[in-house]
């Protein structure tokens, strides 16, 4: 069962401030983007599934990386041979396949791209939707922005849950239910779909309805019933912690 | 009593579509409704309950096209005048699915959400959530994300919503269905008790009704007639007619067949967990639906009924112990989910009911007679709920399964039509496991009765059901 992306927990990064996490997940992607040596980007990945253990558990903290799996077997293919600079490592038929060159910049894209999607991963995770929100809207992000955000997060578990749920009422209705071809198990992706769609398209009037019974509309000032939680020790933790990371990066970097 | 809600001369058409007429719904509607009041309004499906609570709400015209006269004035005002985010501390509402109204990842914001609409303050909205979360008796779950809880719970929630925000007019649509007895009741006492405005729409007459102090009007040809004004014996006969409630003088509605030793289902010592819901453990003991035979599964609001259907027909794996399904789960299992829409997803009810079935014409023909369906171009997504149900009922009735698990799937069905998929998917030497929590429903058709709670089979009873079942229901309310 999908219940959220939230998952419940009580690590450091479950009660740190989410305004700092958001901060930090921004900054960890701006770093992920500057020229770092592979080294540099090593450590900061591996710190950053470090911190996914020690708030998620090792099984939940490597989950983003089985889910974009299949982008990484592509990038590996796919990268090498547009590299022609540094060291021949391997070739095949007189056609180089691998250089030096090639396989930096094989790793550094890939410890790119699953070092961004691992940070998401864990502010997410570790982040409820309710406090997100609250953190845009304290970035100054208008009310309805942020509702649309929310409801759109609210919307990814349940369509999920839906698409399961559907997925098992076809998969009902199917007379070679057999679970083991991927072909077959393709075949059934697109009559799902559908009806996640159809589904969906069914649920906007009647979303508009009882957003509107619940006062969206109103041109009262809303309140807010759930507030930030700051905790200054975590804060100074998570604060020194960035501050530690960022010197070590700088360091090897320069 | 004050007049607060009066309905004059309504009358209202949908749109018609190719292939889809629509007749005039409400053809004259008249309704007086004073403070303190509890109306139920009962009414087969389709006959207009829920586009007369869209028109009390000021939804209708407003988000569907089509042709409305006449009057509803709330205090005197007419709530054409409000937009409906005006009503919030005036008229409120529950609607059928509750998945439709619901949109925070907490049941506590979702209770919070209309109060921050308002503008109310942050110590006052404590105080409201926390109140209402008690009087529902859902205090354990105020931290849960909605799309978690079982269909009952997700009414409670919406139910706490509405005692927070506190509208003058309460609006239910069909909120009893997914509720168990116990639960139901104390609600609607608590209700009258308070005194509170409120206007129940139901598609069968429950026990409960009788158990209670309210007007009942019958919602028949787009009028509405009132109960009191009717002989006892008329009116006997007219909630019969319309299937509303059940016969008594018609003993068994189950067409006779052979119930065989043969079991189709075994279960032993069954253990199933939800992945991120440590609360709640399965594990059953011991559980046998034989060929031919019809088995209920009852139990309170999530209980894990759902979940040892969704066991047996394969869509959920078990963690250990022994469940057999003879034949390949897939291919002896029908499962009829609660909600129609997760079946149907084809653009006609003809590609709908020949899906994967090489069928003739005279049997798509047959099959939408027996099930009362529109035409074979029709698109099933524009037909009514009660209608998309008795065609998710037909696509599994083609395709000859030998046990068909129906998942509430009274809720939204008058008794009628309940009875009819009951006729037409009973034979064959077919098994049907009704998941219910539905007194009279499981006394009615089942040969045995497995009651369940807390994930575990509590008793198995055939004597004595409904004694048995109304004692197991009306204990206090218990949650996993």
């Amino acid at each position: 069962m999908i219940s959220s992306t939230f998952i419940q927990g009580n690590s450091i990064l479950h009660k740190a401030d989410p305004r700092l996490k958001a901060i930090i997940l921004l900054s960890i992607v701006v770093i992920f983007f500057l020229p770092l040596s592979i080294s540099a980007m090593l450590i900061l990945f591996t710190g950053l599934i470090l911190l996914g253990i020690n708030s998620l558990g090792l099984l939940k903290a490597l989950q983003p990386v089985k889910m974009i799996l299949p982008i990484l077997i592509f990038v590996i293919i796919l990268t090498p041979p547009f590299f022609k600079g540094g060291e021949t490592i391997l070739i095949i038929k007189n056609t180089t396949i691998l250089t030096s060159e090639g396989l930096f910049q094989t790793l550094r894209l890939i410890l790119r791209f699953t070092g961004i999607t691992v940070s998401f991963y864990i502010f997410f995770s570790t982040t409820s939707i309710s406090s997100f929100v609250l953190t845009l809207e304290w970035f100054k992000l208008p009310y309805k922005a942020a509702l649309i955000i929310t409801i759109a997060l609210r919307y990814i578990p349940s369509m999920i849950i839906i698409y399961n749920n559907i997925k098992d009422a076809h998969s009902l209705r199917s007379a070679d239910n057999s679970k083991k071809y991927f072909w077959k198990k393709l075949n059934t992706v697109f009559p799902t779909l559908v009806s996640v769609l159809i589904h969906s398209i069914k649920s906007i009037p009647t979303l508009s309805m009882a957003l509107e019974l619940r006062g969206i509309g109103c041109s009262t000032k809303r309140t807010q019933f759930n507030l930030i939680k700051s905790n200054k020790m975590i804060l100074q933790i998570t604060v020194s912690g960035v501050i530690l990371l960022l010197i070590i990066l700088v360091a090897l970097y320069t | 009593m004050q007049e607060i809600l009066k309905i004059e001369n309504l009358k209202y058409q949908y749109p018609s579509y190719p292939g889809l007429d629509f007749p005039q719904l409400l053809n004259g509607i008249d309704l007086t409704v004073n403070t303190g009041e509890f109306i139920v309004i009962l009414g087969k499906p389709e006959t207009g309950k829920t586009t007369l609570l869209k028109i009390i709400l000021s939804l209708i015209p407003r988000y569907t096209n089509g042709t409305l006269s006449g009057q509803v004035d709330y205090r005197g005002m007419p709530v054409d005048k409000y937009n409906p985010y005006e009503l919030i501390e005036k008229i409120g509402a529950v609607f059928q699915d509750p998945d439709e109204q619901i949109f925070t990842t907490s049941c506590d914001t979702e209770i919070a959400f209309a109060l921050e609409s308002l503008g109310i303050g942050r110590k006052e909205m404590t105080h409201r959530v926390n109140q209402s979360l008690e009087v529902l008796k859902i205090n354990h779950l105020w931290n849960r994300n909605p799309a978690t809880l079982s269909g009952g719970e997700k009414k409670k929630l919406l139910l706490a919503c509405l005692y927070a925000a506190n509208p003058q007019i309460w609006l239910l649509d069909e909120i009893i269905d997914e509720l168990d007895p116990g639960s139901a009741l104390e609600i609607v006492q608590n209700l009258i008790s308070e005194k509170r405005t409120v206007i129940l729409f139901s598609s069968k007459m429950l026990d409960i009704f009788n158990d209670i102090s309210c007007k009942i009007s019958i919602l028949k040809d787009g009028k509405l007639l009132e109960a009191n004004k009717m002989n006892h014996k008329d009116l006997i006969s007219l909630m019969i007619r319309e299937g509303l409630i059940i016969d008594n003088k018609q003993k068994s509605v189950r067409p006779e067949q052979k119930i065989d030793s043969e079991p189709i289902v075994v279960i032993e010592k069954l253990k199933y967990r939800y992945p991120d819901n440590n609360l709640f453990n399965m594990y059953i003991d011991n559980f046998q639906i034989n060929r031919g035979e019809i088995v209920s599964l009852a139990g309170k609001n999530g209980s894990g009924k759902s979940t040892l259907g969704k066991l047996i027909a394969g869509l959920k794996e078990k963690e250990s112990g022994v469940l057999s399904v003879k034949g390949k789960n897939y291919l002896s299992c029908a499962y009829l989910f609660q909600n129609p829409d997760y079946q149907i997803f084809l653009p006609t009810v003809e590609e709908e009911l020949s899906f994967g079935l090489k069928l003739k014409d005279i049997e798509i023909e047959d099959t939408i007679d027996k099930f009362k369906l529109p035409n074979r171009n029709v698109p099933p997504s524009l037909m009514s709920y009660g209608t998309r149900k008795r065609l998710q009922a037909a696509v599994y009735y083609l395709m000859d399964r030998d046990i068909y698990i129906l998942d509430e799937a009274d809720a939204g069905l008058s008794l009628k039509d309940f009875d009819m998929l009951i006729n037409l998917l009973y034979n064959n030497n077919r098994s049907i496991l009704i998941i219910s929590h539905n007194l009279k429903l499981c006394a009615r058709y089942s040969n045995r009765v497995y009651l369940i709670d807390s994930g575990k089979i509590v008793k198995e009873t055939d004597t004595d059901l409904h004694n048995t079942l109304d004692t197991h229901f009306m204990t206090e309310s218990r949650n996993p």
